[in-house]
């Protein structure tokens, strides 16, 4: 299938090119509801203001499923830099480095920093390895963050939550947010008008989506619980290594792609972990090669969630 | 327990040339024939003779046990009763390197000279301590357990990935044993 015609996908084709190919995701937030196109679009959305998602960058790695993840970020931000319409920030859905080294996340920050943009981030479990990680992570990107890593903050009307559900794992590495999180979103969200847009942000999927591979977070539905009120609640995931979503009733998920390697799509491996693609088709994978996708109404993830 | 590979059989053409039986079917996953059970064909001409067939049964035996010490030393094993495929363990390491390498630490400690090692033991990684306290040494049967549920072989330690497949784990420890120097 050919990525580079113009204009010519269907929401089937886009979709299956977005699987692996795309880098960052602008996201754009008009009336309220958060849509997304890939990076690269020849069209700019009219919009209020948008904002770009990357995730898994794990700089650090260097193993034959791409022995370099700082040359396909750097490619990401790129991208970004050429964004026409300046996004209002970024967010950074987890697992910056690779091992929680610090040269690591010097590396990622010199890199992420050529996008001039604000970044907001939510912590990756190879970001948070122990204790010690912890305080050195929360350290470095806990600016207005609580003591557990978790925050939130608005913009023009859309309140943005980021959550930690990488430091006390469950079975098979589920995900967990933890009673003290839960009960500050409870109170976050209280006094906020159901019309208000959402949008949370963690690193593991908030929604099951492969159990036996740790893909979701355990205590995900009480989370979901203090947010059914809202007219349109978007979750932005990472983790996963790959385009994923799914609407349930006002809440919809979006799980986004690395920009270091891809992962197998449940159900077709043993394990998740590293896939290892034909040589010299790293960069189509993650993104260098550019999807031209003109934004419709019904070529993308776009949430028509009734407001009122 | 360790188990050693039984050798394979051989074709039945040259049973009757050598008057070597071929051994009973595997109950384990037979590799050669893609998990596809064998059917013996019962031979009329090796019923014919009772003197005949216990001295074939007699070298056959022999030829087991000689074929077992063989194995042995050069190595081939099985882990959880079924034989490993280093070569499939080497594609299967793909995934373990989300966290390991062999030569360097990495979110994992590194594997080279896994096998046989005690866990816990190389001075410049930081283990969980429930690793540090779990008395462990990495063999197949070890291995087995910590790559079936690690959560459960020593509970709050850092590592989660887990193989559900025994012939995975199988492969895996295999090209562990065989390649991880």
């Amino acid at each position: 299938m050919s990525h580079d015609h113009q204009g010519g996908l269907d929401r089937r084709q886009t979709l299956k090119c977005m699987l692996w190919a795309g880098t960052g995701v602008v996201w754009t937030v008009a009336g309220g509801v958060p849509a997304s196109r890939l990076i690269g679009s020849a069209k700019a959305a009219e919009s209020s203001f948008s904002f770009v998602q990357i995730s898994d960058s794990h700089i650090g790695f260097a193993k034959p499923a791409n022995p370099d993840a700082r040359v396909t970020l750097n490619a990401a931000i790129d991208k970004i830099a050429a964004v026409p319409d300046k996004p209002a920030f970024m967010i950074h859905t987890g697992d910056i480095s690779h091992a929680a080294k610090a040269n690591e996340f010097d590396d990622a920050q010199q890199m992420i920093g050529r996008a001039k943009l604000d970044v907001h981030y939510a912590p990756g479990e190879h970001d948070i390895l122990d204790p010690k990680t912890r305080d050195v992570y929360f350290e470095r990107f806990g600016k207005g963050a609580t003591g557990g890593g978790w925050y939130s903050f608005d913009q023009r009307g859309v309140h943005f939550v980021s959550l930690n559900n990488v430091v006390d794992l469950k079975k098979n590495g589920l995900g967990s947010l933890g009673p003290e999180q839960l009960e500050w979103l409870e109170g976050d969200l209280k006094g906020k008008s159901a019309s208000t847009p959402i949008v949370i942000f963690s690193h593991i999927p908030l929604w099951m989506i492969a159990p036996e591979w740790g893909w979701g977070t355990e205590d995900s539905a009480q989370a979901l619980g203090y947010l059914s009120r809202f007219g349109s609640v978007t979750v932005l995931n990472g983790h996963i290594h790959q385009l994923m979503q799914k609407v349930e009733g006002n809440v919809t998920f979006h799980a986004a792609r690395s920009t270091a390697f891809p992962q197998p799509a449940p159900g077709t491996a043993p394990a998740p972990g590293p896939k290892l693609v034909p040589a010299g088709e790293l960069r189509k994978w993650l993104g260098i090669r550019e999807v031209v996708y003109a934004p419709t109404p019904t070529n993308l993830a776009v949430t028509d969630s009734d407001l009122s | 327990m360790i188990l050693f590979r039984l050798p394979e059989p051989l074709p039945r053409d040259a049973c009757r040339e050598t008057g070597v039986l071929s051994p009973p079917p595997s109950r384990g996953r037979d590799l050669s024939t893609n998990g596809r059970a064998r059917t013996r064909v019962d031979d009329p001409h090796e019923r014919s003779a009772d003197a005949a067939l216990r001295r074939r049964e007699k070298y056959a035996a022999a030829v087991v046990l000689a074929a077992a010490i063989s194995a042995a030393l050069t190595g081939t094993v099985w882990a959880g009763g079924l034989t490993g495929d280093a070569n499939h363990g080497e594609a299967l390491y793909e995934a373990c390197q989300d966290c390991h390498s062999l030569d360097k630490n990495d979110v994992g400690p590194r594997h080279g000279g896994v096998f046989g090692r005690k866990a816990a033991s190389l001075p410049d990684y930081d283990y969980s301590d429930a690793l540090k306290s779990a008395n462990i040494v990495w063999n197949e049967e070890t291995l087995d357990k910590w790559l079936t549920d690690p959560q459960a072989v020593a509970p709050g330690a850092k590592m989660f990935f887990h193989l559900d497949n025994p012939q995975d784990r199988a492969d895996v420890i295999a090209y562990l044993r065989e390649r991880a120097k």
